[in-house]
């Protein structure tokens, strides 16, 4: 007989797939309180919190940091409308190509980041472009736009057509229809997008040690302190700031986009 | 009631620009496509161009300089026994994970799809997204910790009794080594934990497809529990595992971190591209590494459409 | 009531399509949704375009609002030439199938739209509103969402924000299709009041032939993108042009020219009412067939009878007896209520 109750073993399969997705992580605040700064010594000697205050004043940390939040910022806000341009294109009429054009929007999070950064260090050095910010932010919102705009054509399908077409049936031209029946409707989906695109542009190091030279953003950063660690637990400690970095936005934008049939961050 | 006009006046630019876009709606779309399309096209199209030029220069092996003339000696130079493993290893590595991957997420996604509901459904789908969102270099960075010698792992088998077994599996060739975090065992294991959302969110929107009443069918026809898990869910569910594999994959693929920390250090393509470009600075080699990830991609893609995966993405 | 009603508006008809086609598809082989229509609507008449669903009435409800543009022909509203005329510039007005109200406004809001793209200011805008949400029996739900309102509600909302704008004429594209029966049938007689008490065109589509013939004042029937027939609904229902008329509007016999001419018509094909045939008994008339079956409709019964090349049906008022099946049995009917069709 089938049943509609899992059995013993599903259930503890289940969950112990759960818990294996998240226990490693809260590792990461266990050991920014350890007192051992040269090795990963379990259970940790003792407990203290003076990394956070050592962090704070290390000089090397805080241009990172500001890289990239700039470098994050930019590339969310070209994303953002670059994302729902192409959206609002897509959901607007069926015209030849809208295969292909999905397929480029996808590409670039759907090859390996190796692939996409190679390609733009090699771009980079066919045309002598020298590493600035921009090139970093380049890399960035070409992958962020997939984020924005899974959310926001998303929306667009939820919505009913008709409201749009209702809307400039009782007189308003197109600007007004943007204004008081698009934009609130679709500005949830965008702004979780924006979100879910800092998130990503935050954390990414696999393009970027391709496309920043010399530069080191945050990731960056934590990379080289991964290969050769110095204070291991003031890495911790960024990594706090890191991790809070990206769970916040997915968990905002969870919440902005939760009532609808599209959750945002499905298509990553 | 004095009858209105049928027409209403245009008033102002608002209104023109309206009526210009509904006379022209190609003009509209032209405006909207424009920008992003031109972005995808020169930026990326341009770059992916840009990086197969460059895999047809090759390097002058005394001046170390680039020579921009066209070449095949590059591709060559991949079938080279050392290179040919670095394609090898990375390949085995990749169908391992995916393999593994598919194991663990079966569970979670069957469950999530069929027996959660309400609260548990949100627990499940948060306790999946999460991890996926969460720092990349957070989540390699844990598993580091959690590998190394003198870390949790081992802390946690010497209190159970475990360590025995603990050093008869590093002890193993091929897989084992000095502790987890410099074992290919240790790669493995951090690949698995950090692409399988990845394995997990197309499995349980294919095994969500599956109607309740297709099972209810099933069971009505007398077949067991285990039958309708083999012959219905199984078959259904596969769509979406090759889905899944298609990340699962493809990351492993192009992936130069996780080997670069967890492991042996031996080489792999992402690795191998990042070092060509970076230290030996080997450009075109660099650029005929990444090639092959995508070659394979597209192959593998093309058998994932025919097995109708791309319906569960 | 203004007493200067200028006469010539009195007299234009209030939507014309002279010739217009609308074709989808790429031109080698398009897809012909409207083909060729002539139309002609008074003013002030509640008109219905009815048809099966591909039939090209909503694509023409669409060319009216201007969201469909012709591929060739003219469509005048009120006289003028709407080619060149974005929608939001028509003064005409749509209830949407799915009523397309505006999720994130309210009630209010929904309905005192048009007012607010066209700079109408809060105050007068919001009273307006309310007006029109009385005249649909909705006053006091001014602070409701749409979600939090049953479909019969959000259709009379969906009207009031239609004819807020004072429409010169009113579209509705199967505005009832989404309710229940009782609620239709009442939503029927209030749209049919409504529309007489505030004098504006009315443009129903509907696929519901029972909805089309009580409501409409004339109506046109589609067919294949082409008018099949135009007309009061009693010229359509009594002297269908079509078979596919005769077949669409009601539950007509449709005759084959042999068995017309064995009805005492002509050879052509012909349609004969269920009603109007009544069943007498078999010896001496010079109609019989064998009956075949009876179903109970409430207000009577539909009994079948086979007779040489059809199969005919009968309406037999409730309360009179019904023949069993198998039984011979004669027909009778007017000779005026055979009506021969043109064409086959």
């Amino acid at each position: 007989m089938h049943s509609d109750r899992a059995s013993l073993g599903l259930r503890i399969a289940a969950l112990a797939g759960l818990l294996f997705l998240h226990l490693p992580i809260l590792l990461i605040f266990l050991y920014a309180f350890t007192t051992e700064e040269k090795s990963y010594q379990f259970p940790p000697p003792g407990l203290t919190l003076e990394w956070f205050a050592v962090a704070w004043h290390r000089a090397d940390i805080w241009p990172p940091l500001w890289l990239s939040v700039q470098v994050a910022t930019i590339a969310t806000v070209l994303a953002l409308i670059l994302g729902t341009l192409v959206s609002a294109a897509m959901a607007q009429s069926r015209f030849f190509g809208r295969e292909q054009i999905s397929l480029l929007i996808l590409l670039p999070i759907a090859l390996p980041g190796v692939i996409t950064g190679m390609a733009l260090r090699s771009a980079f050095s066919v045309m002598d472009i020298p590493y600035s910010v921009w090139t970093i932010i380049l890399g960035h919102a070409t992958f962020c736009i997939v984020i924005v705009y899974n959310n926001a054509v998303a929306r667009f399908r939820r919505l009913s057509g008709g409201i749009l077409e209702a809307s400039a049936d009782l007189g308003a031209n197109a600007f007004q229809t943007f204004r008081h029946v698009l934009l609130p409707n679709l500005g949830s989906a965008l702004l979780a997008g924006g979100m879910l695109a800092f998130a990503l542009s935050f954390d990414e190091v696999i393009v970027t040690t391709f496309t920043a030279g010399q530069q080191s953003t945050l990731p960056i950063w934590m990379l080289q302190e991964l290969v050769r660690p110095r204070q291991r637990p003031v890495t911790n400690v960024v990594a706090i700031v890191v991790f809070a970095a990206t769970f916040l936005p997915i968990l905002i934008a969870y919440y902005l986009t939760r009532s609808g049939s599209e959750t945002a961050g499905a298509g990553k | 009631m004095t009858a209105s006009p049928a027409i209403l006046p245009e008033r102002g630019p608002g209104d023109r620009l309206t009526a210009l876009f509904w006379r022209r709606p190609r003009l509209l779309l032209a405006l909207l496509l424009g920008p992003p399309l031109i972005w995808l096209g020169v930026v990326y199209l341009g770059s992916l161009l840009a990086l197969l030029l460059q895999s047809f220069y090759s390097i002058d092996e005394f001046s170390g300089v680039v020579k921009e003339e066209f070449t095949l000696k590059t591709y060559a130079e991949l079938f080279r026994a050392q290179n040919l493993d670095i394609i090898l290893r990375t390949l085995l590595m990749s169908a391992a994970v995916t393999l593994g991957c598919a194991i663990i997420a079966f569970p979670i996604a069957y469950y999530a799809a069929r027996f959660a509901k309400g609260r548990w459904k949100a627990v499940f789908y948060l306790g999946v997204m999460l991890p996926l969102w969460s720092s990349y270099l957070v989540k390699v960075y844990a598993w580091k910790l959690i590998l190394a010698k003198e870390g949790i792992v081992t802390w946690v088998a010497e209190h159970i009794g475990a360590g025995v077994i603990l050093n008869a599996v590093l002890a193993l060739p091929g897989i084992g080594g000095n502790s987890l975090s410099t074992a290919p065992l240790g790669t493995f294991l951090v690949f698995v934990y950090v692409w399988l959302p990845y394995m997990i969110l197309p499995m349980q929107a294919a095994l969500e497809r599956v109607p309740t009443t297709m099972l209810e069918a099933s069971a009505d026809l007398g077949a067991s529990r285990s039958q309708t898990f083999r012959t219905v869910i199984l078959p259904l569910a596969l769509p979406g595992v090759v889905a899944g594999s298609i990340f699962t994959f493809s990351l492993t693929m192009g992936d130069y971190i996780i080997p670069q920390i967890i492991g042996t250090s031996a080489r792999f393509i992402g690795l191998a591209v990042y070092q060509f470009q970076g230290t030996a600075g080997n450009l075109p080699l660099a650029a005929a590494f990444a090639v092959v990830p995508i070659v394979i991609m597209l192959v593998y893609l093309a058998i994932a459409k025919r097995m109708g995966a791309f319906d569960a993405l | 009531m203004g007493v200067t009603l200028p006469t010539d508006t009195h007299m234009t008809a209030a939507v014309e399509f002279r010739a217009v086609s609308r074709h989808f598809g790429p031109p080698s082989a398009p897809v012909r949704a409207v083909d060729g229509v002539e139309l002609t609507i008074a003013e002030g008449s509640f008109f219905a375009m009815l048809g099966p669903s591909g039939s090209g009435k909503t694509t023409c409800l669409r060319l009216i609002s201007g969201f469909e543009k012709p591929t060739s022909g003219t469509i005048r509203i009120f006289g003028q030439d709407v080619s060149d005329v974005p929608p939001n510039r028509r003064n005409v007005n749509t209830v949407f199938q799915d009523y397309a109200l505006f999720p994130h406004m309210n009630v209010r809001d929904n309905v005192a739209y048009g007012l607010m793209v066209k700079g109408v200011d809060r105050r007068l805008r919001h009273d307006k509103a309310e007006e029109m949400l009385a005249l649909v029996k909705l006053g006091g739900y001014g602070d409701r969402k749409p979600g939090q309102l049953s479909g019969g509600q959000r259709q009379r909302v969906a009207l009031a924000r239609a004819l807020v704008n004072e429409p010169r004429v009113l579209l509705l594209d199967e505005p009832l299709g989404a309710l229940d029966l009782k609620l239709r049938e009442a939503m029927q007689d209030e749209l049919k009041a409504l529309q007489q008490r505030l004098g504006i065109t009315f443009v129903f589509v509907t696929h519901d032939q029972g909805e089309a013939l009580s409501m409409a004042d004339s109506l046109a029937v589609f067919n294949e993108g082409k008018i099949a027939q135009i007309g009061t609904p009693e010229e359509i229902y009594a002297r269908p042009r079509t078979r596919f008329v005769a077949d669409f509007v009601g539950s007509s016999n449709v005759l084959p020219p042999e068995v017309t001419r064995a009805f005492g018509g002509p050879a052509a094909w012909a349609s004969l009412r269920p009603e109007a045939l009544h069943l007498v008994a078999a010896d001496g008339v010079a109609l019989s067939g064998t009956v075949t079956g009876s179903r109970y409709l409430g207000a009577g019964s539909r009994v079948t009878v086979a007779v040489p090349g059809a199969e005919i049906a009968v309406i037999v008022p409730a309360g009179a007896p019904l023949p069993a099946p198998g039984s011979a049995i004669g027909l009778a009917f007017a000779p005026d209520a055979l009506h021969v069709m043109e064409g086959a």
